[in-house]
């Protein structure tokens, strides 16, 4: 679990980054790029949002599996 | 479901929707919204709300390390102990994502990805001392003896940190602002817009690395009850 999410959370870390370091005014100003980099973390944020949830409802229902089979 | 039980599922389930709607917000206005401009930072001056987040995040996680390891020492409890282990484990990832981030704005404002700066020697040293927390706890097999070498090298370790990255840089000369003289950001952000996203961002990135080490927490409890079980 650990390595794929801090492999979604390098990637938007990098994207950004990389978005910042480069000179983002010239990028909004002649060809939009910017608006693409945008919908990219968006994406990616949007996965690891999914990814999240989805080990939040698998551990739920093994916590709740857990919890009836000690009762 | 029952009401009561419903609250407990919203209330264990806001913060983690808050994390999500505030790095949603952090990436459109933190690309979109309005910075000042200044020299040589330019443009880069919006990687302000990650790099710097990131390093909030992990100073609250490895904080959060120390204190579970103090509560550890006093009450005697191994589930403290996971804890700690945990935070520390998410503190490791922000912690290098922040370095990440600092290496790649170092290297279009200061020409290098690594100058010789008080901040960035103290940020390495920092991360080593807590890599070498994670092989102490590798090296000790008996869990309670593990626990206790690991709270007391976690008290050691987070005020370690804090010497080298917030007391050091500030006594020397530093490239980075608000250490050495150099002005802080607070100087340059005059019209407060920044501050619109830059404190989001870090609640966001902060309650992201806490959602991850409440994931790795719950599962290694699970772990602890098949090996208990097996």
């Amino acid at each position: 679990m650990n390595t794929r999410l801090s492999f979604l959370l390098f990637g938007l870390v990098f994207l950004s980054n990389t978005a910042c370091a480069e000179n983002i005014n010239t990028w909004m100003v002649t060809d939009n790029k910017i608006n693409v980099v945008v919908t990219v973390a968006f994406v990616v944020l949007s996965i690891m949002a999914v990814w999240l949830f989805r080990i939040e409802t698998r551990l739920g229902k093994i916590e709740r599996q857990s919890a009836q089979t000690k009762s | 479901m029952s009401q009561g039980s419903s609250f407990v599922f919203f209330r264990g389930f806001a913060w983690k929707a808050l994390s999500l709607i505030l790095l949603f917000y952090t990436f459109y206005q933190g690309f979109n919204g309005t910075v000042p401009e200044m020299p040589i930072l330019h443009q880069t001056i919006r990687n302000l709300y990650f790099h710097v987040t990131m390093w909030m995040a992990m100073l609250v996680l490895l904080l959060s390390n120390a204190i579970y390891g103090i509560r550890f020492l006093s009450s005697g409890n191994l589930d403290l102990d996971l804890k700690a282990d945990e935070c520390a484990k998410s503190g490791m990832i922000f912690g290098i994502a922040g370095l990440v981030t600092g290496m790649i704005w170092a290297n279009y404002t200061w020409g290098a990805p690594w100058v010789n700066d008080p901040q960035l020697n103290g940020t390495a040293a920092s991360l080593l001392i807590y890599a070498a927390y994670f092989v102490l706890r590798n090296a000790i097999s008996e869990s309670s003896k593990r626990a206790k070498l690991a709270a007391v090298y976690s008290i050691f370790a987070f005020v370690m940190m804090f010497v080298f990255i917030m007391v050091i840089p500030k006594l020397s000369d530093s490239l980075h602002p608000g250490k050495g003289g150099n002005p802080g950001f607070n100087k340059y952000d005059l019209d407060s817009n920044m501050r619109m996203v830059f404190y989001p961002a870090v609640i966001g990135w902060t309650l992201l690395g806490a959602w991850f080490t409440e994931l790795r927490i719950r599962i290694r409890r699970i772990e602890q009850k098949i090996e208990l079980n097996a």
